[in-house]
């Protein structure tokens, strides 16, 4: 099964820290992928070296087998890569509508800014409305489609993040620990959802998580990363009893 | 109004004084030569009428006098003070019964030397308030200058170098003008001065704005064109907030000039002096546009430096300083801008005179003091004959030059005049 | 050439000490200080006050000066204002401080007088003492300037690196709320930090004034001389801003050595307008070329912004809707973007607030008839106040939907304007036509204007759009045919076929139609996928990017309009004022009119009606309704940039408050209402 979204050997230096030594990781074709490991591990550096945000010192980013290293965010977009951020990026007020519609304008929709001055046209269409309404209900947010953002909590708001993603019809979605902060609850919902994605949209989702036994409960394949190495790879089972991972987890076993 | 425009007017103001500038028309655009169409002048006097009809402003013991002087912004800085002279001229009027039964009141706005403020001043002088003539004592002037033509209304005050007072008729600056056609139209004052005065290499230093640096080529053109001395070092870019001349004065200093001229801020033209002093750069001659003030004699730089005047040195005692002195209020400088108010207000007065005390009415105060040959302002220069005078470039200035902390009348009080020069 | 360099050196140690405290300043406290050339004027007049107007011992009054009156001003400015918008994003912060650039001139003028101090005394013996150093003149003045100069930075490095306030201001700077939970009182470190910053400013206040006069002029230059050092230094390195002013020095004086200079002029004319104004504009070239090359060609670099999170108010916000879900109702008028998603054209017109629209009508039926005769005039400054609101209009667009603060925009209406005065006076075109032309020929140059800051952030922005005003002043609006030495070139008003628009009420009636035109306009792109856009960008570059939007993209859009949105009202400006003249469109007039648009909200078109009609009317309610004179004269200019402080309590500006405040009182009283019907069931 050849990988949709890969990283190889990406190496990233900050001044003196190494925060990725050589890391590869795959995210298959379809399926969740999971990557865990502990705090400082460089979970969050390699979603930005994948999403277009930071340039590995070394290694290379492919889609599809193609380099996209050097892409811009933008360009990766328009390949169908999108991501959600684990400190919310939300765009405070606009409703939850509006992000999903504008995610929905900007990969489905020809620019055309004097339209847009003088008010002329149909700005909507029973396309967008459809998948933009679809996105909503995937999600669970229709009942609140029509609030700013600033006012949801936590928990919706990560729901709007992954709705965002997800309406620039993507190939691979990669989600930054998206139930940080949330209850249990909200983090089945969330855990419902995300295995919505793959089973109904069949989309790629590489899953970064705080939440082990989430991730465990619900990925296809886990990688594990402690100190910027992949010290560990494999099914959730394979996971849960390596020594390596307990030991960068919970220190030497007993 | 901002620094950067005060520079440019402060600048534009001292331009005048040494040279005039010109008119607009230096492309062969037709429509920025307005002449003055109304109202037009007769050659004879229009006399009062009688029974006294008012014109507007006017009751049988008043007439409103409008004035527009920057009172608010940075250019209030140049021009407020012109108030306290137009003040003291008008109280000696109305004290010593000049004008007959009337008194003169005077309605004051703020024009913040803003030309679109100056014009909205314009209208609401004439329009709400009703005045009878206004006094422009500011920069901004050509902001009213072609609506207060329109309305025939008589206007009197400074030109500061716009070339309005040189085309509207209606418009009567204290002395004379500059003349129309700006780029061609020159003197050669500024080269006969420096010869006179011992100059041979000319250093010849402007600001960077459009008046500073204009007035500066144009007097290095004038002494190319005439070849009695020459142009030893020209810079007309300097910045307008430099005072720091080291660099200046070093290519001043290697250039071997013996005399310097001048055409930026004063601060600035005294800062350069200053500096020249510093470095043991000896010059014959340094000439200063604008300043007089008495305020700036013990100044670092000015010791030495010569300062042209549109009237006789306050010095000298004529009647119009006379005057002045006696009826300005001591918290009035006897300097150049007060002094200039009040002779603003001398003409004034010369209009309103000229019109008939009993009834004066603003067409005969426009015809009449167009037709004077001889005005001196009550002494304070030579005759200007106001008719002949008017749309030229003036040629004559007064000297004076600073020694040992002394403003000293150079020439023996008796002023300079250049030949009209056209430039190539 | 020795001479030349040396001197180069200390002209640049003078914008050094500028350029030194304006990064300490904003790396200690986060507020760039658009403001420190006007306090340290401030602080420099009240010394020479102090000390040669009643007669104070001079080192006493420089004392008092520099550490009572300094910090106290610091004080006053971070309990009135800048302690609410520690949580602001520094775009606030700036708009803040331009605020506070334009009422300190109106207010010394108010406290001080407006009698010009032609002297140069300072805390040196005076005249000065007259020293050589390797050949180069220096005097006591400029020896106090160098000494002072490198004594202060030391302090503060060592202040900053080694003492426990400074590792304070450091780490508070860095993460004030992992500051405080370490126990750091965030507000004294940040206060305390910004004191010091005014402190620095009064006393290089004192200490440049016998060397540039004391005008405030003189260092508002100072302050944009030393930008260059600051943008080298990016904002942060104190021996950057140094070197970085001293390069600046250096350039300027060495293009004055005669190699150098006759190298220029064999290449170039040096008559030319364009050369001339070369030499002032030098700061900026620096500038401009080191944003240029800070920008890491090609790639856009991120900054997350911590402080742009989804709680925290923001100028830019729309006022927020009802928050309660039972009182979200789509019909009942959501926010603004919304009706771009869900409805048609039509129905979304239906929902406009009839009030505005109405309103305008009626003004445009009755307000000349109430305005004539005598009154007429007031009419015409309703004209001018549209004109006005055109062109801030173009901040609704640039800084309200863009995000970004241009201080160029008035530069983009002086070239439309005057534009509209050369194509009518040399080409015989009609005014109207020129206007079109002049709107069109302006977009490209605003494109430009805004390329070399758009990937750098915000204050970048700022400093390069003022670099932008600068060049065009000293140069395009020089030109002999543009200035026309002082008198303008004159613009008559306009005319459509027999229908001549030149009177009063016929020109206030048809700026009134453009004006309500282009605020349509605008709305109409605040409510469409242009404005969602824009707004994304506003609230998060990163989410944007990787959504595939293009924020240098959006950027240029919002700079392209409001040039163009600017050109138009510079256009009929001039068209007001019958003359085109470049000293009616220079810079500190378009910070005024950017601090009266932000005072009553940078989102709204309404904001931006009232901003033109209070700038154009305020003065002559002054002088010719209340009949003030003198001194009293400066208060509507002092108002204006004090209107700014006003962002203090409501960063999205007053209109929003007012609102709010309606709006929490209906709330209460609906709430009451609920209240007692439930106590009767």
């Amino acid at each position: 099964m050849s990988a949709l979204l890969a990283a190889r050997g990406v190496t990233v230096r900050f001044g003196g820290v190494t925060a990725l030594d050589d890391v590869s990781v795959e995210v298959g074709p379809a399926g969740i992928s999971g990557l865990i490991g502990p705090n400082g591990a460089g979970k969050s550096t390699l979603f930005a070296v994948l999403s277009g945000l930071q340039r590995p010192g070394g290694g290379r980013v492919e889609l599809d087998g193609a380099d996209i290293t050097r892409h811009s965010p933008q360009r990766r977009a328009r390949l169908g890569v999108a991501r959600t951020f684990q400190r919310l990026e939300l765009f405070g007020e606009l409703t939850v509508r509006d992000h999903v519609v504008l995610a929905h304008r900007v990969r489905h929709q020809r620019r055309n800014l004097l339209r847009d001055l003088v008010g002329l046209g149909r700005r909507t269409n029973a396309t967008e409305t459809d998948a933009v309404d679809g996105t909503l209900e995937l999600l669970g947010l229709a009942a609140i489609a029509h609030q700013p953002v600033h006012s949801l909590p936590l928990g919706t708001g990560r729901l709007v993040e992954v709705a965002r993603a997800v309406a620039t019809d993507p190939r691979v979605v990669l989600l930054d620990e998206p139930s940080s902060g949330l209850d249990p609850s909200d983090t089945a919902r969330l855990a419902a959802v995300i295995a919505a994605l793959r089973d109904d949209r069949h989309l790629a989702v590489l899953l970064v998580e705080h939440d082990v036994e989430m991730v465990l409960g619900l990925a296809d394949d886990v990688t594990v990363l402690d100190f910027g190495r992949v010290i560990a790879r494999g099914t959730p089972d394979e996971i849960r009893g390596d020594a390596a991972v307990q030991t960068a987890y919970l220190g030497s076993a007993e | 109004m901002t620094a950067r425009g005060l520079r440019s007017t402060t600048a534009l103001a001292l331009v005048a004084i040494a040279l005039g500038a010109c008119s607009n028309d230096t492309k062969s655009s037709t429509t920025t030569t307005v002449k003055a169409g109304t109202p037009t002048t007769v050659a004879t006097k229009i006399a009062a009428p009688n029974p006294c009809v008012n014109d507007p402003g006017m009751t049988a013991s008043t007439i409103k006098i409008g004035v527009i002087v920057p009172q608010s912004g940075p250019g209030a800085l140049s021009f407020a003070d012109t108030l306290g002279g137009l003040k003291a001229r008008v109280d000696e009027a109305n004290q010593t019964g000049e004008l007959g039964s009337r008194k003169i009141v005077l309605d004051v706005a703020d024009d913040a030397t803003d030309p679109t403020r100056n014009g909205e001043a314009a209208r609401r002088l004439v329009e709400s308030d009703n005045v009878f003539s206004i006094v422009e004592m500011s920069s901004a002037a050509n902001g009213s200058a072609q609506y207060l033509n329109s309305k025939a209304i008589p206007v009197v005050g400074w030109h500061v170098g716009l070339a309005e007072w040189s085309t509207y008729t209606n418009m009567f600056t204290f002395r004379q003008g500059t003349s129309v056609d700006q780029a061609h139209d020159y003197t050669s004052r500024n080269n006969d001065l420096i010869k006179t005065l011992g100059g041979t290499k000319v250093a010849a230093i402007g600001g960077a704005n459009q008046a500073s640096a204009t007035f500066v080529q144009q007097i290095v053109k004038s002494i190319q064109q005439l070849k009695q001395i020459s142009v030893a070092y020209t810079a007309s870019d300097v910045p307008p907030d430099q005072t720091d001349f080291t660099s200046i004065v070093q290519r001043i200093k290697d250039s071997g000039a013996d005399a310097l001229i001048t055409g930026m801020d004063f601060l600035q033209n005294t800062a350069l002096s200053d500096s020249l002093t510093k470095a043991g750069v000896k010059l014959k001659v340094v000439v200063f546009p604008g300043g007089y003030d008495p305020r700036v004699l013990t100044l670092p730089g000015v010791e030495g430096a010569v300062f042209g005047l549109e009237f006789r040195p306050l010095e000298l005692h004529s009647p119009s300083a006379v005057a002045f002195d006696k009826w300005a209020p001591k918290s009035v400088v006897r300097g150049q801008i007060p002094y200039v108010g009040w002779l603003s207000g001398e003409t004034l007065i010369e209009g309103l005179k000229e019109s008939g005390v009993s009834c004066p009415t603003r067409k005969a105060f426009i015809n009449n003091l167009r037709l004077v040959t001889d005005w001196t302002a009550d002494g304070a220069f030579d005759p200007v004959n106001l008719t002949t005078s008017f749309g030229k470039q003036f040629q004559c200035v007064f000297y004076v030059r600073v020694t040992k902390a002394k403003f000293v009348p150079l020439f023996g009080g008796k002023q300079f005049c250049g030949n009209p020069l056209k430039l190539s | 050439m020795l001479i030349f360099l040396v001197a180069g050196l200390v002209a640049g140690c003078v914008y050094a000490v500028a350029a030194v405290g304006l990064v300490l300043t904003y790396s200690s406290s986060r507020i760039f200080n658009f403001a420190h050339g006007e306090i340290a004027f401030f602080v420099a007049i009240t010394f020479h006050w102090l000390a040669f107007s009643h007669g104070m011992n001079r080192f006493l009054a420089g004392a008092i000066a520099a550490f009572v009156v300094s910090p106290l001003i610091g004080l006053g400015l971070w309990a009135g204002l800048f302690r609410k918008l520690t949580h602001a994003p520094p775009a606030v912060r700036l708009v803040a401080t331009v605020g506070l650039f334009v009422a300190i001139g109106p207010l010394s003028r108010i406290v001080f007088g407006t009698e010009q101090i032609q002297d140069l005394r300072g805390l040196g013996p005076y005249p000065h003492h007259n020293y050589s150093w390797l050949g180069v003149p220096l005097d006591s003045d400029q020896i106090i300037v160098l000494v002072t100069t490198i004594l202060l930075a030391v302090a503060l490095v060592l202040l900053l690196r080694y003492t426990a306030f400074g590792l304070s201001v450091r780490a508070t700077v860095d993460a004030p709320s992992l500051a405080s939970t370490a126990g750091i009182n965030v507000a004294v470190v940040s206060a305390g930090s910004w004191m010091i910053g005014t402190t620095l400013a009064g006393i290089s206040g004192i200490m440049l004034a016998p060397l540039r006069g004391y005008l405030d002029s003189q260092f508002t230059f100072l302050i944009l001389g030393a930008f260059a050092g600051v943008v080298i230094a990016r904002m942060h390195s104190l021996p950057l801003a140094f070197a970085g002013s001293l390069l600046v020095g250096v350039v300027q004086n060495l293009i004055r050595w005669k190699p150098i200079e006759d190298v220029i002029n064999h290449v170039v004319n040096r008559d030319s307008v364009w050369v001339r104004g070369l030499q002032p504009s030098l700061p900026f070239l620096i500038m401009l070329a080191f944003l240029v090359c800070y920008r890491g060609l090609g790639r856009e670099r991120f900054v997350v912004d911590n402080r742009r999170g989804t709680e925290e108010p923001d100028l830019l916000a729309d006022a927020a809707p009802e928050a309660d879900v039972a009182a979200v109702d789509p019909a009942r008028g959501p926010s603004p973007s919304a009706d771009a998603t869900t409805v048609g054209r039509w129905r979304r017109l239906a929902r406009t607030p009839p009030g505005g629209l109405v309103f305008l009508a009626a003004a445009w039926l009755f307000l000349p008839l109430w305005l004539h005769g005598s009154r007429a005039l007031w009419l015409g400054l309703a004209g001018k106040g549209l004109c006005v609101a055109i062109i801030a209009l173009s901040y609704t667009v640039v800084a309200g939907e863009g995000g970004l603060i241009s201080l160029c925009q008035i530069t983009f209406a002086g070239i439309g304007g005057l534009l509209v005065g050369q194509l009518v006076v040399n080409n015989n075109m009609s005014v109207l036509a020129a206007t079109a032309l002049a709107v069109v020929i302006v977009v490209p140059i605003g494109l430009l204007a805004a390329l070399p800051s758009l990937r750098l952030g915000d204050l970048y922005v700022a400093l390069a759009t003022l670099a932008f005003a600068e060049l065009v002043q000293n140069t395009w609006f020089q030109l002999d045919g543009i200035s026309n030495f002082g008198s303008g070139v004159p613009v008559p008003r306009p005319k459509i076929g027999p229908i001549a628009f030149g009177g009063d009420t016929a020109f206030f009636r048809l700026v009134l139609i453009v004006f309500v035109l282009v605020a349509i306009v605008v709305r109409n792109m605040q409510r469409s996928t242009t404005g969602l856009t824009l707004a994304a960008t506003r609230s998060s570059e990163v989410a944007s990017a990787t959504m595939g939007i293009s924020i240098v993209r959006a950027k240029l859009v919002a700079f392209g309009l409001s040039a163009a949105i600017a050109a138009l009202g510079g256009a009929f400006y001039v068209q007001y004022a019958r003359v085109a003249q470049p000293i009616e469109f220079l810079w500190p007039f378009g910070l005024v009119w950017l601090a009266i648009v932000v005072t009553w909200g940078v989102r709204s078109p309404t904001a931006a009606l009232l901003a033109g009609t209070l700038y154009a009317v305020t003065p002559d309610v002054f002088s010719s309704l209340l009949h003030l004179q003198g001194k009293w004269l400066e208060v509507p200019g002092l108002m204006f940039g004090l209107g700014a402080l006003g962002l203090a309590r409501e960063p999205r500006g007053a209109l929003v408050q007012i609102r709010e405040g309606r709006r929490g009182k209906q709330r209460r009283r609906s709430a009451k209402r609920d209240q007692r019907t439930a106590a009767v069931a």
